[in-house]
């Protein structure tokens, strides 16, 4: 089922689900969802809202909460399996050898504590840093993400301070102790379209600079192309296609795939209107039989409305989850 | 800088509050359909219309209402609050004697408020859901509506005279001397003359008014610790701070309490003021000799010099503690600015 890799994967989710006990039903936000990340390289996960993204990552962090969240499978980190270890030991884990950077700049940082305060917290913490290198690396660190006057922001509270600007400061916190891996769960969405360029481009940058391994969340395919090497598809809490940018975008396996695609718009393309895709995601109460996707589907056949499909390997770097993909399969 | 003049501006509205409590209460005390003349005069001199006009005459009672105000308020400008029918001694001079007895019981009530208001708090959200959620939530439930006059019979008749562990009414043990006067507040005099023993047993003399007057404070203080506290910790910024690898109680010590407090600090104020109010019953019952009781006194003589005067200091500290408050909300919120 996994995306076998092999043993050189930072992290690799298994099996991956998370379902929340709600008084409407179980809603299982995340299916059986399996991911790997190799050192260094960004990985794009998109998908619409409720397709199970953001709390995907949130569970590789281990801050999906319990009750009324339930979580299985494995998230090897590290040759380590976070999953089995202790609460203690996963924090030792977390804003250390994993950060995060969360979509709502505005209310992600604390109203009471300054800008410089927060950076250095996780430098104190975990790096054993006295104040005074902390507050350092903190003044390096928002240089860094391009915040002009680095001194005087650092004695700023968050209020003071743009959605860009706290957002950098994120980020800043985030890089603080030089993560394995960033999570960065769509940095751009709450933000202004130019201060979305910006942050975009900071992080493009910072790419080169520091050598995390990121997993960049958004709905937002153009966000992807821009900086991802890999990219994973899901749609109702699944992985629907996984596979390399470039392959991925000049052919596309799974229909869902496909209709993001054309749903970019580009100048070049002389449409008046946008291509969209028909339906809305379904209820996570009232999932379709069989495949997902096949009410919104152009391609559905008899199958599909039958049994669902099974995560399917079309080369060792490319999976889908789709019928059609199966059946063209077993005619080669 | 901002802050001294917000703060100036503030008492310098406080002028035409106190104008205004002083017309408000005069109207009112004014109003009520009983005559001093039959509140202070003996059943003879009542007979007497000599009397009865020398009382009217003696307190400026035998002038129009209006006039009388304009009387009042004319001294009240100069600082002179008028002399206390009941008494016969300036009001100003009984308020001083009166007041700090009050002052320091509130002082005490409100300190146990806020140590075991808060503590509770934070355990009981903490422990959200647990046995020891439902108890604290039972025992603030109590507190906010146990009528404090039941609570402190009750206190008085199983503390004192039941167990014995508590000391009786007043401010302390009959057999001992009052401290040397500094600041009136008896426990600060005591320690201040060094006398440990005196501090010790008018501090405990404290305990059960302050209790009963703090109980509804406290109730208060702990449902807002612990309803602020739930809300804080569903917000954002807490998830960051999970993010970061923070542990359970940094997360809440760091960033969720200072946030948490704010609004625990306007209760804090309200239950101040409440207090106050509150004082009356509490005073009369334990048989503390404070602002209370002398204005329970001064109404059942339509003494009105008294009357006013002690609603106008009350008005007064109402007026500083929520100044108080606010000064208290820029210092533990920074978007919090004074212009």
């Amino acid at each position: 089922m996994s995306d076998d890799i092999g043993q050189d994967d930072l992290l690799r989710i298994n099996n991956l689900n998370v379902q929340f006990r709600t008084s409407e039903g179980v809603f299982r936000a995340v299916r059986d969802v399996s991911i790997s990340v190799r050192s260094g390289e960004t990985l794009g996960i998109v998908g619409e809202s409720g397709s199970g993204k953001s709390v995907t990552a949130l569970s590789i962090m281990n801050l999906v909460p319990n009750p009324p969240g339930e979580t299985s499978g494995e998230i090897i980190f590290n040759q380590q399996d976070l999953r089995e270890l202790s609460a203690e030991e996963v924090r030792k884990i977390r804003g250390n050898e994993i950060a995060m950077i969360f979509q709502e700049p505005m209310t992600s940082l604390n109203p009471i504590h300054t800008c410089g305060k927060q950076i250095m917290e996780p430098l104190l913490l975990h790096k054993g840093f006295s104040k005074k290198e902390a507050k350092a690396r903190a003044l390096e660190l928002l240089t860094m993400v391009g915040i002009p006057i680095p001194e005087q922001r650092f004695k700023e509270y968050p209020h003071q301070l743009s959605g860009g600007m706290r957002q950098r400061v994120m980020i800043a916190m985030a890089l603080a102790c030089r993560p394995k891996l960033l999570l960065a769960d769509e940095p751009t969405t709450a933000l202004d379209v130019t201060i979305q360029a910006q942050i975009m481009e900071l992080l493009k940058n910072l790419r080169q600079e520091i050598d995390s391994a990121i997993i960049m969340i958004t709905h937002d395919l153009g966000i992807i192309t821009e900086m991802c090497d890999r990219v994973v598809v899901m749609y109702a809490g699944q992985v629907v296609e996984s596979g390399p940018l470039k392959e991925l975008i000049r052919e596309p396996l799974h229909p869902y795939t496909e209709g993001l695609l054309r749903s970019i718009p580009t100048i070049t393309r002389e449409k008046l209107r946008l291509h969209t895709i028909e339906g809305t995601v379904p209820s996570p109460f009232e999932m379709p039989f069989g495949c997902s996707f096949q009410p919104r589907c152009n391609y559905s056949t008899s199958i599909c409305s039958e049994k669902a499909p099974d995560l399917i390997h079309v080369s060792p770097d490319r999976a889908v989850r789709c019928w059609r993909q199966v059946n063209e399969l077993g005619q080669d | 800088m901002g802050l001294l003049k917000y703060i100036a501006r503030r008492l310098f509205f406080l002028v035409f509050l106190v104008i205004g409590v002083s017309l408000v209460v005069f109207v009112i005390s004014h109003s009520v359909p009983s005559d001093p003349v039959l509140a202070n005069l003996s059943q003879r001199n009542i007979d007497n219309p000599e009397m009865v006009e020398a009382f009217k005459a003696k307190w400026g009672m035998d002038k129009p209402l209006y006039t009388q105000y304009f009387i009042y308020v004319g001294n009240l400008v100069q600082g002179d609050l008028g002399t206390s029918i009941r008494t016969q001694r300036p009001v100003l001079d009984d308020l001083q004697d009166y007041f700090p007895a009050t002052i320091e019981l509130a002082i005490f009530s409100i300190i146990i408020a806020i140590i075991f208001g808060m503590l509770f708090g934070i355990i009981s959200a903490i422990k959200r859901n647990s046995a020891m959620d439902q108890l604290i939530r039972g025992i603030s439930v109590l507190g906010v509506s146990v009528p404090s006059f039941w609570l402190g019979l009750m206190f008085l008749l199983l503390f004192y005279v039941h167990f014995g562990i508590a000391p009786g009414p007043g401010r302390i043990s009959p057999y001992l001397k009052p401290p040397v006067e500094v600041t009136n507040l008896y426990v600060i005099d005591a320690l201040l003359a060094g006398n440990w023993s005196l501090a010790r047993d008018a501090l405990w003399h404290l305990l059960l008014p302050g209790l009963v007057l703090g109980s509804f404070t406290m109730g208060l203080i702990t449902r807002t610790t612990r309803s602020s506290l739930l809300e804080v910790m569903s917000l954002d910024f807490i998830r960051t701070a999970r993010a970061k690898g923070l542990t359970e109680k940094m997360i809440i010590m760091r960033h969720a309490l200072g946030n948490a407090l704010i609004p625990v600090v306007t209760v804090i104020g309200i239950g101040f003021g409440n207090l106050l109010g509150g004082m009356v019953l509490v005073e009369t019952i334990f048989a503390w000799p404070g602002i209370g009781q002398y204005a329970y006194k001064a109404a059942g003589n339509l003494d009105f010099p008294a009357i006013i005067g002690v609603s106008i200091l009350i008005s007064i500290n109402y007026v500083v503690i929520n100044l108080l408050v606010d000064i208290l909300y820029g210092i533990l919120d920074p978007r919090v600015r004074y212009h």
